[in-house]
């Protein structure tokens, strides 16, 4: 099957800047899957999601080489209009996100329906079911200028989901929003899942996205230095020389093994790690029973 | 400003009428205030009054025509009387004398500025902008155009906010608003230059949402709220355009007569 | 290596617009709210007639004044001023006119100088040369002094408009020079300004 994105061998520099932003980057995403996309600052994450949506290079200017595949085509010969309804993109700033050409939330999610020329009935229909699922009923009426940080993030992300794109990328979409919102937007998220949606999340809280994602991806300077499901990855090695935050309960199990604990896997969840920790505890009573 | 939510419950029949049906409707008298002489425009005046009565928006029509056209003309007219030369003396008042072709002039200005601007501010009360905006749209203007107008309505009151907020962030460091001109002129710095340079930087952002959501798609867009463009509109219309040629006839034929 | 300039011009230059337009606006007010004796509303217009170049610079001044006029209808004429002042100032700036103080000053200067002519212009032939600004009672006063008509509105409208438009062109000028490189020159006359800044910088370290 052909995969939703094939970036084979592709690099990127930026036309003000002495450092390429991407180096060599070869990365497959299968359609359906749920790809999470961490490291640390300035490793190229962003970077790869605008070369994604093709705003790499053909917004950000730049230099590049390799090419990117979506949906069997090279980006290259495509138009950044021709992506609309293909792939969706969510970034940080809630506010800029606002088109700012309607003056109710209502009106703001249906203009990118709008701007498919999808008949009126069918936007209406759509909108309203968006409006449901994404719980912002009570923002229907309100103009989307003047919300909090938080609310236009759930109108952003809603006002982008209801175009149904097949590849969904989001990039930090909670940086900048407080803890409850934050909480909101990744129900959002899930949701997207649910959906069968392919989507590339590229997020820092990653002990809220470990457990529904598929599979993680690692970057460090411009490259990919890890993929795989997030067991395999954050029980590699590999992953002590990158700067990034590896979920809770894994990084607990790390340092529980340095005092002599030792778990069979390392956990992704709170839940695992319960498990875990049951296991060990039970192991460790077989081993006193019969010594 | 902010764009004014629609107003479903007009139920005026003249209110009622597409924008475009007064928009040309303006057009017919700012031409014939430009063609004729202040007779047509005392004709208009009692028209536009009428119509303004009508539908239900004479009160603020009238404030804002007081404030505005009413105001400027008797100015402009005053001035043009006392002020500008001519050949006889036509009456005195006190050291201030009005020459015959000054009081031409002032007249002739006066009719001008009246039968231009009286008919605009009526338009301006009578119709709903995003309407005529919408209107455009669908009568096929470019949805680039429309989102440029909106867009930047939003985006006034939008960028006052941020004004105020950088103002009382910048005060708070201790730039001084009050005081001698060099003071103030000084103040003015710090506070415009933070507000236009966040604000120039949101365009790059808004760009690309723009895009996300398909803006720069080709091929028709869909408009949620279309406006009613009725049958009796479209005959008004063309019974107006009708009268603008017959206009522009007599102007031409009293021309060269 | 191949370098792409291919980029989407228009969806950047079109958001412009209407962030120019309220900078016009929060510019009058923020002179009228620090009691200056200048309007300062033109600055979106040539700020982005220098990053966007004439069309885009037009179309704001043009804008500007009509977005006005919903308040005050009696603005609109003037909107075909405040469009040439944007169609110049994109023409200078690509000429590369606003490179140096020294440049931005004659740049100001030349749209002073347009502002006046046009103002006259405008007044004279909507409004019969008056208004109800305090720069008709000054053209009132020299009048009634005896100065002629025309020279009356010449006298007043530079009075009005040099130091307006004079300082207005500088104060773009600055913003820019606070933009960082990376930004300006994702704008259409973008390319012509960081090169002028490359040679800046240059000659500086060939010092």
């Amino acid at each position: 099957m052909v995969p939703i994105v094939d970036i084979q061998n592709y690099s990127f520099q930026y036309l003000i800047s002495d450092q390429p932003a991407l180096k060599n980057i070869d990365l497959q995403l299968e359609e359906g899957r749920f790809y999470s996309l961490i490291g640390p600052n300035g490793s190229g994450k962003t970077t790869l999601a605008n070369a994604i949506r093709g705003f790499v290079p053909k917004f950000h200017v730049g230099d590049d080489q390799g090419d990117v595949y979506v949906f069997g085509q090279n980006m290259k010969d495509l138009e950044l209009s021709d992506l609309a309804d293909k792939i969706g993109f969510v970034f940080q700033n809630p506010f800029t996100q606002m088109s700012g050409s309607k003056n109710t939330v209502f009106e703001e999610i249906a203009f990118g329906l709008e701007n498919l020329g999808l008949p009126v009935d069918e936007i209406i229909e759509k909108v309203n079911q968006i409006i449901y699922e994404a719980d912002i009923e009570e923002l229907r009426d309100k103009n989307p200028l003047e919300l909090s940080g938080g609310q236009q993030q759930r109108v952003a992300l809603a006002a982008v989901l209801v175009m149904e794109q097949p590849l969904m990328v989001i990039d930090e979409p909670t940086s900048q929003l407080d803890p409850q919102s934050t909480e909101d937007i990744f129900k959002m998220i899930e949701k997207v899942k649910k959906r069968g949606t392919t989507v590339l999340l590229i997020e820092h809280k990653i002990d809220q996205i470990a457990e529904f994602s598929d599979e993680v991806i690692v970057m460090d300077q411009g490259e990919i230095k890890l993929q795989g499901s997030p067991a395999e990855v954050f029980q590699s090695p590999l992953l002590k020389e990158i700067d990034v935050t590896i979920p809770t309960p894994a990084k607990l199990s790390l340092e529980l093994y340095d005092h002599g604990i030792d778990f069979t896997d390392v956990p992704i969840t709170i839940d695992d790690l319960c498990q875990q920790i049951v296991n060990h505890g039970r192991r460790r009573l077989n081993e006193l029973d019969r010594g | 400003m902010r764009i004014k939510q629609r107003d479903q419950h007009k139920e005026n029949k003249i209110r009622d009428l597409n924008p475009f049906t007064h928009g040309l409707i303006t057009l017919f008298f700012i031409l014939g205030a430009l063609f004729f002489d202040w007779r047509f425009v005392l004709l208009e005046l009692v028209i536009i009054f009428l119509l303004a009565s009508i539908s239900d928006v004479f009160e603020s029509f009238f404030k804002a025509w007081l404030k505005s056209a009413f105001v400027l003309t008797l100015v402009v007219s005053l001035l043009q009387m006392f002020l500008l030369p001519g050949d006889e003396v036509v009456f005195r008042l006190g050291f201030l004398t009005v020459m015959d072709a000054a009081l031409a002039q002032a007249i002739n200005i006066a009719s001008q500025i009246m039968g231009i601007f009286t008919p605009l501010i009526y338009f301006l009360q009578v119709v709903d902008i995003e309407e005529f905006i919408t209107m455009m749209q669908q009568s096929g203007v470019n949805p680039t155009v429309t989102y440029i107008v909106t867009s930047a309505l939003n985006m006034i009151p939008q960028m006052r906010d941020r004004l105020g907020q950088i103002t009382d962030a910048q005060k708070s460091r201790g730039v001084e608003t009050e005081g001698n001109l060099l003071t103030r002129m000084k103040a003015f710095f710090p506070i415009i230059g933070p507000v236009v340079l966040s604000s120039i930087a949101d365009v790059e952002e808004k760009s690309i949402t723009l895009e996300v959501r398909g803006f720069s798609k080709e091929g028709k867009k869909t408009i949620l709220h279309e406006v009613e463009d009725t049958d009796r509109d479209k005959m008004l219309r063309k019974l107006i355009w009708f009268l603008i040629i017959v206009l522009v006839i007599v102007r031409v034929v009293t021309w060269f007569l | 290596m191949k370098e792409m300039f291919k980029r989407d011009f228009n969806t950047m230059s079109i958001m412009l617009i209407p962030i120019a337009v309220a900078i016009n606006f929060i510019g009058g007010t923020l002179a009228l709210s620090l009691r200056l004796p200048i309007y300062l509303d033109t600055i979106g217009t040539i700020l982005i007639g220098i990053l966007g170049g004439p069309w885009i610079g037009g179309v704001t001044g043009f804008l500007s004044i009509i977005l006005k006029s919903l308040q005050d209808p009696v603005e609109m004429p003037f909107s075909l001023i405040a469009a040439a002042i944007g169609v110049i100032a994109g023409f200078l700036a690509r000429s590369r006119m606003f490179s140096n103080i020294a440049k931005t000053a004659v740049s100001a200067l030349i749209i002073a100088v347009v502002a006046v002519i046009a103002s006259v212009l405008i007044r004279v032939i909507f409004f019969g040369g008056f208004a109800t600004s305090g720069t008709t009672v000054l053209i009132a006063g020299l009048m009634a002094a005896g100065i002629d008509f025309w020279p009356a509105q010449f006298i007043g409208q530079v009075v009005s408009e040099l130091p307006d438009k004079g300082i207005s062109a500088f104060i773009p000028y600055w913003i820019i020079q606070n933009m960082s490189l990376r930004y300006i020159v994702k704008f259409p006359n973008g390319r012509i300004l960081v090169e002028d800044f490359k040679q800046k910088l240059e000659k500086k370290e060939g010092e």
